[in-house]
């Protein structure tokens, strides 16, 4: 086979939504330079749209209910696992029962250095930019998550503080599987920069961030009033 | 030609401007598909909404459309696609375990019936018609993945093919679906064939 039957290869597999997360990082990153391969893609992308269309027909939601959430502010749900927490909520607090989080954060440890100013995250945005593997995660203009080298530092750029009682969580969504817990911060500000946390995936098979506000008393299994997301 | 591409081309410059009323124009005219695409992936109204709803998000946020690669309609199939795939392999045990291609062919084949929404007619019968032209085991890759979901790895494993094979007869399945959609695939949707 040759190079470009492999590229081809690659090509209708992710017009197909069908490759693994390592083989479609490789093929985006061939893609930017080769037009050949573009031209391909655009082929075989119209010719899965209209695989899309054969689809039985089902009446589909009006537009009034899906308005505010288009159109308006409030923060789309963006996985499976989300809306699957949102049911769950209910049972949040007993799924969770005997782990607390400490209001300070010292359990789960996003401690947050307030004596930060705003230029402590312009250095942190600026070295992101020119370190290699380092990714900066816009949070719906709410906050900003940066990965680097395995870790996450999370920058509040327009946070509200946090309601009595409750904590800002950070959720790491993988491509596969549910949300995973990053940390929490409990105290937020404009310019707070928190400290870097180990992610439990690599930032490759990341498909989103997400900041959730929850309950301080209570570890949280998964996200509820999810607050801002940024894809990965 | 797509009845309806000069239209979207106006409807898409209106949202660029911030024109509620568009973007809304344009739910009325792809939802229905967008929503019905993401159902058969989900299997599941709720989740099957929230894909729609991102994006159209999307659409409305100017992010990622691209007008001179293509038609609206495509990327927004594009989109309802990757995005449905996604929210199924975030929770793998909710995927329907399909019996294999019959299943999917079945759907796939059988389709809507005629409406009047002319872009939907688009070649749907020539599509048809090219996928009951694939040989079975091409037939049987190519839904797996835009049906079912599952990567090309999990249908090597499925299927007990090698993998380079699935992948070899995804592309011979593609190419063949190109041409028998024919030239006129690029030009109806607004770009170069």
């Amino acid at each position: 086979m040759n190079e470009h039957e492999h590229w081809e290869e690659l090509a209708a597999g992710y017009a197909l939504s069908a490759l693994e997360p390592d083989e479609a990082e490789a093929f985006t990153a061939h893609l930017a330079s080769c037009a050949r391969c573009q031209d391909v893609l655009a082929d075989h992308e119209l010719v899965a749209a209209q695989l899309g269309t054969l689809v039985e027909d089902v009446e589909a939601p009006s537009w009034s209910s899906l308005r505010s959430r288009v159109v308006g502010e409030p923060a789309p749900v963006t996985s499976l696992s989300e809306v699957r927490a949102r049911r769950r909520a209910p049972r949040l607090l007993s799924a969770a029962a005997g782990l607390v989080l400490l209001a300070g954060g010292a359990v789960l440890g996003w401690q947050v250095t307030r004596d930060s100013a705003p230029s402590g995250q312009e250095q942190v945005l600026a070295a992101c930019t020119t370190q290699s593997g380092c990714h900066a995660v816009d949070l719906q203009g709410k906050a900003t998550v940066v990965v680097s080298g395995g870790s996450a530092r999370l920058l509040a750029t327009s946070l509200p503080r946090a309601t009595a009682g409750h904590v800002y969580v950070l959720w790491q969504l993988p491509r596969a599987g549910r949300p995973t817990m990053v940390g929490t911060l409990d105290r937020t500000g404009d310019g707070t920069v928190g400290e870097a946390h180990p992610l439990a995936l690599p930032y490759g098979e990341t498909a989103a961030f997400g900041l959730s506000l929850e309950p301080a008393s209570v570890v949280p299994t998964g996200p509820t009033d999810v607050v801002a997301v940024g894809t990965a | 030609m797509n009845p309806h591409a000069l239209e979207d081309a106006a409807l898409l410059a209106r949202v660029a401007e911030g024109d509620e009323s568009a973007v809304e124009a344009l739910y009325a005219r792809y939802g229905g598909p967008c929503y019905g695409l993401a159902r058969r992936i989900l299997d599941d109204a709720q989740l099957a909404e929230d894909v729609v709803q991102q994006v159209f998000l999307a659409l409305w946020q100017g992010s990622g459309f691209d007008p001179s690669r293509g038609a609206v309609s495509t990327w927004l199939l594009s989109v309802t696609h990757h995005k449905a795939v996604d929210a199924v392999r975030r929770e793998s045990t909710r995927r329907k375990r399909l019996a294999g291609e019959q299943v999917l062919l079945e759907t796939a084949a059988s389709g809507p019936g005629p409406d009047d929404e002319a872009w939907r007619l688009l070649r749907a019968e020539r599509t048809r018609d090219g996928l009951r032209g694939l040989p079975a085991e091409q037939r049987e890759v190519l839904l797996l993945a835009y049906y079912g979901g599952y990567t090309q790895r999990e249908i090597a494993e499925m299927t007990g093919l090698p993998l380079g094979t699935v992948k070899s007869r995804t592309l011979v399945a593609m190419r063949k679906l190109r041409d028998v959609l024919g030239n006129d695939v690029g030009e109806n949707e607004g770009r170069g064939a």
